[in-house]
């Protein structure tokens, strides 16, 4: 086994780890954990397996095994990225609707005491 | 309606322009007609405006310009506003082009006034001139409703407009946001020429390139969002 095989199983490990612990926690959603596991477990079968990379990339019509799992990886980065910011705008709305309430309930209780 | 006229001013960390903002607003709507919107501001800015007598909410973060101008025009509707005026805390716009901007809603023309600098061929800086046309044409792709200024910050809304528009955006994305709610809730749309105003200070306050980045990237995400 490649040192470089070795290092991506003990990453994949050590981040499942992480995932099992946030769902516990209830820090990651069920169905984004679940994506989590599913990533992560295949990046330790595919580098336990390098050429099963090869089978795919022959399937989808791409050169090489490896170039595979980069476009896959690429896109799931992208729409993680993009759930993150969506995600993010959401919270950015519910703290503007929090500060916008205290900052009319203050301005009408200065007004009632006036 | 001219009588219930709110000015809504957002205004973040403006306490350098402020005051002589508010007296030249002050000469033409009575203060009490008037809404600052305090938008977590570090310096001055929220007690510069409580010296003028007008009503001031403070948010306690700064939430940005969509998120201020939505405060201010619920605090107006609720202190009985038949319409409002949005107007920039800068120094960009004059107390003076109010009666202009309320006049189309005073004849019932319009539900949704904007406040143009490009109908008059009048200078700007090439960069600012370069900055509203990309912002037109983002606002019309995304949106697919056209103005001569989308990124005005002088706008007049009649109560329908006001009851009616969902707002959501809580930055500059807001000024395209109005223009695509005006054209989703089918607003009468009247454009009323202003002259462009821009001064070092206005200028340094002003949208970034980067900043102008942020605010496409933030129409693009909201239009996932809704």
């Amino acid at each position: 086994m490649l040192i470089v095989q070795i290092f991506f199983v003990l990453f994949a490990l050590f981040s499942l780890s992480r995932v099992f612990v946030m769902v516990r926690k209830r820090q990651l959603s069920f169905a984004l954990g679940s994506l989590a596991i599913v990533v992560w477990a295949s990046v330790i079968v595919f580098s336990l397996q390098p050429e099963w990379l090869n089978h795919i990339a022959r399937i989808v019509g791409i050169g090489r095994g490896v170039d595979t799992a980069i476009y896959i990886s690429i896109v799931v980065l992208f729409y993680l990225v993009f759930r993150i910011l969506v995600r993010l705008e959401k919270m950015e709305d519910q703290v503007t609707t929090v500060v916008r309430k205290n900052a009319l309930n203050k301005y009408f209780d200065k007004k009632k005491h006036e | 309606m001219r009588n219930n006229t709110y000015i809504v001013m957002p205004a973040y960390n403006e306490a350098a322009v402020l005051s002589s903002v508010l007296s030249d607003v002050c000469s033409a709507v009575p203060a009490r007609r008037v809404v600052v919107v305090n938008d977590g501001s570090c310096d001055a800015t929220g007690v510069i405006a409580a010296k003028h007598g007008v009503h001031v909410v403070h948010h306690e973060l700064n939430r940005g310009l969509g998120a201020a101008l939505k405060s201010g025009m619920i605090l107006a509707v609720a202190l009985g506003a038949q319409a409002v005026v949005t107007f920039d805390a800068d120094g960009q716009h004059k107390a003076q082009h109010v009666d202009q901007m309320i006049a189309p809603l005073l004849r019932g023309e319009a539900d949704m006034v904007i406040g143009s600098r490009f109908l008059k061929n009048e200078s700007m800086p090439r960069h600012r001139r370069a900055f509203n046309a990309i912002g037109n044409v983002v606002t019309w792709l995304f949106h697919g409703a056209w103005t001569s200024d989308s990124q005005s910050g002088l706008r007049a809304f009649n109560l329908h407009a006001l009851t009616n528009l969902d707002i959501r955006a809580n930055q500059m994305d807001v000024s395209s946001e109005f223009i695509k709610e005006a054209h989703r809730l089918r607003f009468r749309v009247a454009e009323v020429p202003i002259p462009p105003i821009y001064t070092e200070y206005s200028m340094s306050k002003g949208q970034s390139f980067m900043g102008g980045i942020r605010t496409v990237s933030k129409i693009a995400i909201r239009k996932f969002l809704h």
